[in-house]
């Protein structure tokens, strides 16, 4: 690991934040987290994440609006996001993809080993 | 067989019956009727008949008599011949001698002696009258007539013949009528009974409502049942809604525990026992189960309340292999079962919803290794005509033709099969998602040989509709 990386995880759930969390520090990932939409987007544009994990159903702002926020900021919107998903939701996978979401990590299915996996790939390109 | 029973007649043959027999009971009763009084005045008409013609008979004969000319009397007399009723007649003088008579030749040579007053009698089948024969007002002689009464016979007979074939015609016609009207109150009947049996069935649609036709019985029917319905389907909606609310809710713990469990067998919290570990093995194999259970109870909550929607697109069988076959390396090497892939990297393009096609082959590939213990899975695609099709064989347990009759209800989570967790929802889920997509999904089995289940969706043929 060549420094390390910024990952920022939008999580309403304590539970998921600390799963995610554990698995990245642990990977050696340096790891903020926010507790809501609103939070999450500010966070994502003071400090500047390498990467953002974000789950779409968030009190305040929802994911969707996160990400478009994300998107159309100029300073933001190269940042790859990874969204959290349940399972059975594909239409909202859909619907986070076309609005630009890199890839997608579905909660309580994809193990760890997986999850670091897309979270490699992603910051891959701009984190050689 | 069994004995005759009203109660047990289909309404419409009631319907039917009751119209016809009272159409006809009325009619009979009409002809009856006329018939009697036809009867009864008949005679009286007879009588009058007899009369006049007795009266022209006798104005013609007044000459004859008072000039003592019996031969233009019985020439007279004779013309009576024309009318084959007449059976005898007889004209008497002042003093009651006969003066000139008459008789048919079949009918018997016998004229009665004058009887003075003017007087007519039914008897032995015909009708008698005497009638004084009148000069001016002066008697010049008496009239004797007898006819039979085969004119009123004859006219009874054909009464009776118009009787029976009206009431034959009329029979038929109400029968006509009865049984085109009867379809009237019948047919929305008959409605009520398909539609109330359907949801009895368990395969009513509760939407559906029954048309209310008018403000009869058989309207307050219709719309009583409307009411109930309603009230169904507003149960109905709470269920599912429960089913739902309950899901989510229970999801994200599940998937929360999941988690955990996984960070811990990562030794994201230090070094664990063999003991730990197959205790965390049993958790995180139990939890994935529940997590699919819930899924799987949300997906057929949204199939049932009709909020599922598929995103039809043009998508190449290897993809959709690939995508299905992917994490279950694992647990095929772990029961030492061989996955084999035929056809499936020249299959064509299907369309179909790429994603609900993944989680439909998936179901059927994970259903396949829990019920095969040694042997092999085959995943096959071939074509047939207009459909592409993927098929996923076993060399597992197969099972019984009860059984495959109600894989793909909803019934089997709440009979005695529901043994498995997450065994229950997932063809009946998996068979409405193809249904969406224009296919559809089969089985074969032999118990003990192994199950073949078959998901089939259109090839996509560019050119006509599909995005390429």
């Amino acid at each position: 690991m060549s420094g390390k990386a910024t990952i920022l995880i939008v999580e309403d759930q304590k539970g998921f934040r600390m799963i995610f969390e554990d698995v990245l520090v642990a990977a050696g990932y340096e790891v903020l987290s926010a507790a809501d939409g609103e939070r999450g987007w500010e966070m994502s544009k003071e400090r500047k994440p390498h990467l953002v994990l974000l789950d779409l159903g968030l009190p305040k702002i929802d994911g969707f609006e996160v990400l478009r926020r994300i998107r159309a900021d100029a300073e933001t919107q190269n940042t790859p996001v990874i969204i959290f998903s349940v399972m059975g939701e594909q239409n909202s996978v859909k619907k986070a993809m076309d609005l630009g979401a890199n890839d997608y990590i579905v909660k309580g299915f994809h193990p760890p080993l997986q999850i670091l996996g897309k979270v490699k790939e992603q910051l891959a390109p701009s984190n050689p | 067989m069994g004995i005759f029973r009203f109660s047990d007649m289909p309404l419409k043959k009631k319907i039917t019956l009751i119209a016809v027999v009272s159409s006809s009971v009325s009619l009979l009763m009409a002809c009856l009727v006329f018939i009697l009084s036809e009867s009864l005045t008949f005679p009286r008409v007879m009588r009058q008949n007899l009369s006049n013609l007795a009266q022209i008979i006798g104005d013609n004969s007044t000459a004859a008599l008072s000039f003592n000319d019996s031969r233009t009397a019985q020439g007279l007399l004779d013309t009576l011949k024309a009318n084959p009723h007449i059976l005898s007649a007889c004209l008497y003088d002042l003093k009651g001698q006969v003066f000139a008579r008459y008789a048919r030749p079949d009918a018997p040579q016998y004229w009665p002696a004058v009887v003075w007053e003017e007087k007519s009698e039914f008897s032995g089948g015909s009708v008698r009258i005497f009638q004084p024969v009148l000069s001016g007002g002066d008697r010049v002689g008496t009239l004797y007539l007898e006819s039979d009464t085969r004119e009123m016979q004859l006219r009874m007979m054909d009464y009776t013949l118009v009787t029976v074939v009206v009431g034959v015609l009329a029979f038929l016609i109400s029968l006509l009528v009865a049984s085109r009207l009867q379809q009237r109150v019948t047919g929305p009947l008959q409605q009520v009974v398909d539609r109330m049996k359907d949801i009895a069935k368990g395969e009513g649609d509760l939407t559906k409502r029954l048309e209310v036709t008018g403000k009869d019985e058989i309207g307050e029917v219709a719309e009583a049942f409307n009411t109930f319905v309603g009230k169904l389907q507003g149960v109905e909606d709470m269920k599912l809604d429960l089913i739902s609310v309950v899901s989510h809710q229970l999801k994200t713990p599940v998937a929360e525990i999941n988690g955990f469990i996984e960070n811990m067998m990562m030794g994201l919290t230090g070094e664990l026992n063999p003991k730990q570990k197959t205790y965390l093995d049993e958790m995180r194999a139990i939890g994935r189960e529940n997590y699919r259970l819930i899924t799987d109870l949300l997906s057929a909550s949204k199939i049932d309340r009709g909020v599922v929607t598929v995103d039809l697109k043009p998508v190449s069988t290897k993809e959709v292999v690939g995508l299905a076959i992917r994490d279950y390396e694992v647990p095929l090497a772990r029961k030492g079962l061989s996955l084999e892939l035929e056809g499936v990297w020249e299959g064509g393009m299907l369309y179909a919803d790429r994603d609900k096609l993944v989680e439909a082959l998936r179901n059927l590939i994970n259903n396949a290794i829990k019920c095969t213990d040694k042997g092999s899975i085959t995943v096959r695609a071939l074509t047939e005509g207009d459909m592409g099709v993927i098929e996923v064989a076993d060399t597992g347990i197969g099972m019984d033709a009860e059984t495959m009759g109600r894989l793909f209800t909803k019934n089997r989570v709440l009979g005695k099969e529901a043994h498995r967790s997450g065994a229950g929802l997932g063809l009946y889920i998996t068979k409405n998602f193809m249904k969406q997509q224009n296919g559809d999904i089969t089985v074969t089995s032999e118990k003990g040989r192994g199950t073949c289940f078959k998901l089939a969706v259109p090839r996509f043929k560019p050119g006509e509709g599909g995005r390429l």
